[in-house]
């Protein structure tokens, strides 16, 4: 793969891919996908940058947005699938199609089904919060303003915290800064 | 150990319009298991055969320009247009019923409207079907015969909608019929449409063949019709408006995987 110049200051798909690839599994992980539903949408979405390299000015942000959409497509499409071969799944919801490993512990499959019943829009914010990005960062991924990234954080952790229980310290909020 | 680096520093949380409430303990012990897991099963070996899987994968994909590619799309979208079409044939016949259905059927539809309607239908079909191929690089040559119902499951979900558009559009709709058209869902739409549909063939195959037959349809392609609807309408509508729609964004996916899907055109 040629190499580019892009402003991510990443010279190869190569150095790119071995950087991401496990933060792109994280993301979907954090959006309620299992080991191996994530690993699939983290290896389409590089398949794409892959193929779209010489184009893609910001990798990093364009495979995230990527990797997201994929597992959102996956979902839907394994459905699908389900039903094609009528194998399963006749009234069933979109997140009791998403088979989780027997092995988890009930609490991890306590709070990725709660992750999968927020809004998309929450479920992207907290996410990508965990990647490391700042408002700024994923109002621009995500084509949102700061502010609403704030308000789907705000709204999706309440939820959270609703469904789970109190946050860490009791009624503990954040005190870091923007 | 997992790496916490990922998350130590958390970046957004003191909005300036009010503070945001920390995690819950169970979804910080959610993220710290994700961080073990990644951590544990994607070693720098395994991220290096990642790497190397995807890169074999992109080099035989074929590109959108293959012949063979542009052959399979070529013959569903005949093919689609054909079925499509004749769903709306049906659609028209069914006067009978409440719902938009009704609305429907209160408007002339020309053989001009259910060309447009077909064709704006299966044209949305292709679009994301491709990016159902392309997801499909495990597709083996005994799936291929499923092809045709796949590409028919992708126009069914469109066809509320452009019939939706088209109602609209249509003048002489009344204000009645044009404030339940705006403020039904999609998916409820979707769901008269499939009702109606299966009932239509599924039941009345007799009076469906009455209605193909002086649109200029054969025997065979009126069976053919019965059947390959049946199997679509009953993927779509056992799942009915509780199934999303397929994600459709406009990603950068332009190339798709050609198949040969054996179509006797």
């Amino acid at each position: 793969m040629a190499e580019t110049g892009n402003p991510d200051g990443v010279s190869s798909f190569d150095e790119f891919f071995v950087a991401e690839y496990p933060r792109l599994v994280r993301v979907a992980m954090s959006a309620g996908a299992t080991f191996p539903q994530a690993e699939e949408a983290a290896q389409e979405a590089a398949l794409q940058a892959f193929r779209s390299w010489d184009r893609l000015t910001n990798p990093s942000a364009w495979s995230r947005k990527a990797v997201l959409h994929e597992y959102y497509k996956a979902i839907a499409r394994d459905l699908r699938e389900l039903e094609l071969t009528h194998k399963a799944l006749r009234k069933g919801s979109v997140a009791d199609l998403a088979a989780d490993s027997t092995e988890e512990s009930d609490e991890v499959h306590r709070v990725r089904q709660a992750i999968r019943r927020l809004p998309r829009a929450q479920r992207e914010v907290f996410a990508l919060i965990y990647d490391g990005y700042g408002a700024p960062e994923i109002a621009m991924i995500l084509g949102k303003t700061p502010e609403t990234v704030r308000s789907n954080l705000r709204e999706a952790r309440r939820r959270l915290v609703r469904e789970l229980g109190e946050p860490t310290g009791g009624d503990e909020e954040s005190t870091e800064e923007v | 150990m997992p790496n916490r680096m990922w998350r130590d520093t958390d970046p957004i949380t003191q909005a300036s319009d009010g503070p945001i409430l920390a995690d819950p303990p169970a979804v910080t012990r959610y993220l710290d298991a994700v961080e073990a897991t990644v951590a544990d099963r994607l070693s720098a070996d395994a991220v290096q055969h990642r790497l190397d899987q995807i890169k074999q994968a992109a080099e035989s994909m074929p590109r959108s320009a293959d012949p063979e590619w542009d052959l399979l799309i070529e013959e569903l979208a005949r093919y689609g247009y054909q079925v499509v079409r004749s769903w709306i044939l049906i659609l028209q016949f069914a006067n009978e019923h409440d719902g938009w259905l009704r609305l429907l059927a209160g408007q002339s539809l020309t053989a001009r409207d259910a060309d447009m309607v077909a064709s704006e239908t299966v044209a949305r079909g292709i679009n994301s079907f491709r990016s159902e191929i392309m997801r499909m690089r495990r597709w083996s040559e005994q799936r291929v015969p499923e092809l045709r119902t796949i590409f028919l499951v992708e126009c069914a979900w469109h066809l509320p909608t452009v019939c939706r558009y088209w109602l609209l559009k249509t003048e002489q709709l009344s204000s009645d019929a044009q404030e339940w058209l705006l403020s039904t869902e999609d998916t409820e739409a979707r769901a008269e449409l499939f009702e109606i549909l299966k009932g239509r063939v599924h039941y009345e195959l007799v009076r469906v063949a009455g209605v193909l037959e002086p649109a200029g349809y054969t025997d065979q392609e009126i069976t053919e019709i019965i059947e390959v609807t049946r199997e679509v309408f009953d993927v779509v509508g056992e799942s009915g408006p509780a199934t999303p729609p397929a994600d459709r964004i406009n990603s950068e996916l332009s190339d798709g995987e050609g198949h040969d899907a054996g179509l006797d055109q």
